[in-house]
């Protein structure tokens, strides 16, 4: 089934379109709810948007490419992207990607078998003061060592065996 | 106009204008690469930094306010060290492949490396972030992400001058790269512009590609004779030893008819504007013979194609035999005209239907002797068929010719644009076939010479 906005999600976005005088200001806002709701926006879902908000869809896809958050396809329930800046790196986070895909066996970019860990990675957080750090979905993880990203791992493992 | 002070000289120019081009005037170049006055200022390249006194930092010459008794410096220590920085930045993934690249010679990235840098690369080959090297994006448009410095122009002279948005900038850092939306390819009729624009070799252009080095190539100022708009261009040829001389490509000149651009119609039509290898002076020979015994049986039709020059050498022609002189310059093809863009392509596919009006030859054929001479320039005779004649003979600059002549290229001539401006078009080389004022002259038996005063009410 193809990604359509609700009622309200629509409003939101008109309201926006109110305030600003650049229609490209609700690109962000337009991906982020497509996002949030659906997990990944693919090529079709922006002739979507264009064709809904009226917004030449190169634009929406100049700023999918310059974003790591956006994903273009479908990612596990738990998406891990680990910071490569420079801080996090002086701080270890390739000890800590590695110790991250032996665990999953997986490399970055990839998705487990079982739906559960995506791994990928980011820009700055602008957690440095935390550094290495990543995302967890929407949470922010700092202080990362090889122990804290294996117990992470482990306790997400267990919580979705269980149920 | 206010005054400046460049490097302790001063300077007069306009606080309106930006300070790359005033300066430019001044023939003084401060390097860039996204600048461009067509697209205006993007201000993300940095190439342009210069040291401005009373600042404390290097400020970008191109998004600078001119102010009156402002003082810069672009060739002070600071300046030439900025320069160096934003080159050596610009070459940390660029694949130095200039011996193979068909912008080497007109390239501004070559030209400032040697000028201000000339340093070696601290990134070596194997590190370097690798791209696609041979992209087709349509219209004769081949994309080397390479050499891309990513400035922006070519994405913004699709949505500023031709609205079609095809280009864009895809991926972040070192990454990014111009891209097509969802590999749809650039379909706009002045798509051969974006390889001009491109002040690097990550643009280039599928049909003039690997044909020619660019230092061969002499350059003449001509004018466009696809349609009545008249842009002016330059037209980049050689001659190779023991060998005629070829046209290798059109390029737009900066004029104030079509700005800094053409059209890819124009842009292309140096394809049927080379020499063709024909002697047909025995022809011209009988002609002239024929005609001065039986000159009232012919009549003359001139089309829109032909220079004011020729226009006025046939009126004389035609008045000292008497004979029926008529225009065509029924060239239209309404498609070719731009809903949206630049606008430049008017539908009248010759370029001096306005001279032909003006020198009073817009007269439509309408007795019929029994013999005609067509005189037409430009690539085809097609609109000859419709003349029922029991002779016509076809004067002209292409293969379908019965008598080949010189072309609109290989003469210097005058033509009035759709707006009534008198355009001058050089002629590029000698041609090996005679020109129309040639053929003129030996029908007549003794050389038409052409009244300037003709073209002094023009200008
Ligand atoms: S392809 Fe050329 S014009 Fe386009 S961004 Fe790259 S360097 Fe600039
Ligand atoms: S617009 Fe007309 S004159 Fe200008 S380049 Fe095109 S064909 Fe030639
Ligand atoms: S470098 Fe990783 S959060 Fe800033
Ligand atoms: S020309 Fe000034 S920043 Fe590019």
């Amino acid at each position: 089934m193809s990604f359509e906005f609700t009622k309200d999600e629509l409003e939101r976005l008109d309201d926006l379109r109110n305030k600003v005088d650049d229609d490209r200001a609700l690109v962000l806002p337009a991906l982020w709810i497509l996002q949030r709701r659906q997990g990944f926006i693919s090529s079709e879902d922006i002739l979507y948007l264009e064709k809904t908000l009226g917004i030449r869809a190169i634009f929406f896809a100049e700023v999918m490419g310059f974003y790591s958050m956006f994903n273009e396809s479908a990612k596990g329930k738990y998406e891990l992207k680990f910071c490569k800046t420079i801080t996090c790196k002086l701080r270890g986070s390739d000890e800590v990607i590695k110790a991250a895909e032996d665990l999953l066996g997986i490399k970055m970019g990839e998705t487990t078998s079982d739906g559960l860990f995506s791994i990928g990675e980011s820009e700055c957080l602008g957690y440095c003061e935390k550094a290495p750090c990543m995302l967890c979905n929407l949470d922010q993880i700092g202080d990362l060592t090889k122990e804290s990203i294996t117990e992470l791992i482990d306790r997400l493992r267990r919580e979705n065996a269980s149920r | 106009m206010v005054e400046i002070i460049v490097d302790g000289e001063k300077f007069s120019v306009n606080e309106k204008g930006n300070l790359i081009t005033e300066l430019k005037k001044h023939n003084i170049e401060i390097p860039h690469f996204c600048y461009h006055e067509a697209l205006g200022v993007s201000g993300n390249c940095r190439m342009c930094l210069i040291e401005v006194v009373g600042q404390k930092r290097p400020q970008i010459a191109c998004d600078t306010p001119i102010k009156e008794g402002m003082e810069i410096k672009i060739n002070s220590d600071l300046t030439r060290a900025v320069q160096r920085g934003i080159l050596e930045l610009e070459f940390i993934n660029h694949p130095l492949d200039c011996p193979v690249c068909d912008q080497a010679g007109e390239c501004d990235l070559q030209e400032y490396y040697m000028k201000f840098d000339k340093q070696d690369s601290q990134v070596s080959l194997a590190d370097k972030v690798r791209k696609y090297k041979r992209e087709d994006f349509g219209s004769g448009v081949i994309h080397d992400a390479e050499r891309c410095v990513l400035c922006r122009r070519c994405v913004r002279f699709t949505q500023l001058c031709t609205n079609s948005y095809e280009l864009a900038v895809g991926g972040r850092g070192e990454h990014s790269h111009i891209m097509l939306m969802n590999g749809k390819k650039i379909d706009n009729p002045y798509a051969g512009n974006i390889v001009d624009v491109c002040p690097v070799g990550a643009m280039t252009s599928a049909d003039f590609r690997f044909k020619k080095r660019v230092w061969h190539l002499q350059k003449t100022p001509a004018i466009c004779q696809g349609c009545e708009r008249g842009c002016a261009i330059w037209v980049d040829s050689n001659k190779a030893k023991y060998q005629d001389s070829i046209i290798y490509r059109f390029r737009p000149r900066e004029n104030s008819v079509n700005g800094y651009f053409i059209c890819d119609y124009g842009r292309y039509s140096y394809k049927d504007e080379q020499i063709i290898k024909r002697d047909d002076s025995a022809k011209i020979s009988a002609l002239a013979l024929d005609l001065r015994s039986n000159a009232s049986k012919y009549d003359i039709l001139v089309s829109s194609s032909l220079s004011i020059e020729e226009m006025s050498a046939l009126k004389t022609l035609a008045s000292k035999f008497n004979m029926g002189l008529y225009g065509f310059s029924d060239f239209r093809d309404e498609s070719f005209q731009d809903e949206i863009g630049l606008k430049l392509r008017v539908p009248n596919k010759t370029a001096n239907r306005i001279g032909l009006i003006k020198l009073g030859l817009d007269k439509n054929l309408d007795k019929k002797s029994s013999n005609l001479i067509i005189f037409h320039l430009g690539k085809d005779f097609e609109f000859a068929s419709k003349f029922e004649f029991d002779n016509v003979i076809k004067i002209g600059s292409n293969q379908d010719a019965d008598i080949v002549c010189a072309s609109s290229y290989h003469r210097d001539g005058h033509t009035l644009n759709i707006d009534e401006k008198l355009r001058f078009s050089k002629g590029v080389f000698e041609p090996i076939s005679p020109k129309i004022c040639d053929i003129v002259s030996e029908l007549m038996g003794q050389r038409v010479e052409f009244d300037i005063n003709i073209l002094k009410a023009f200008a």
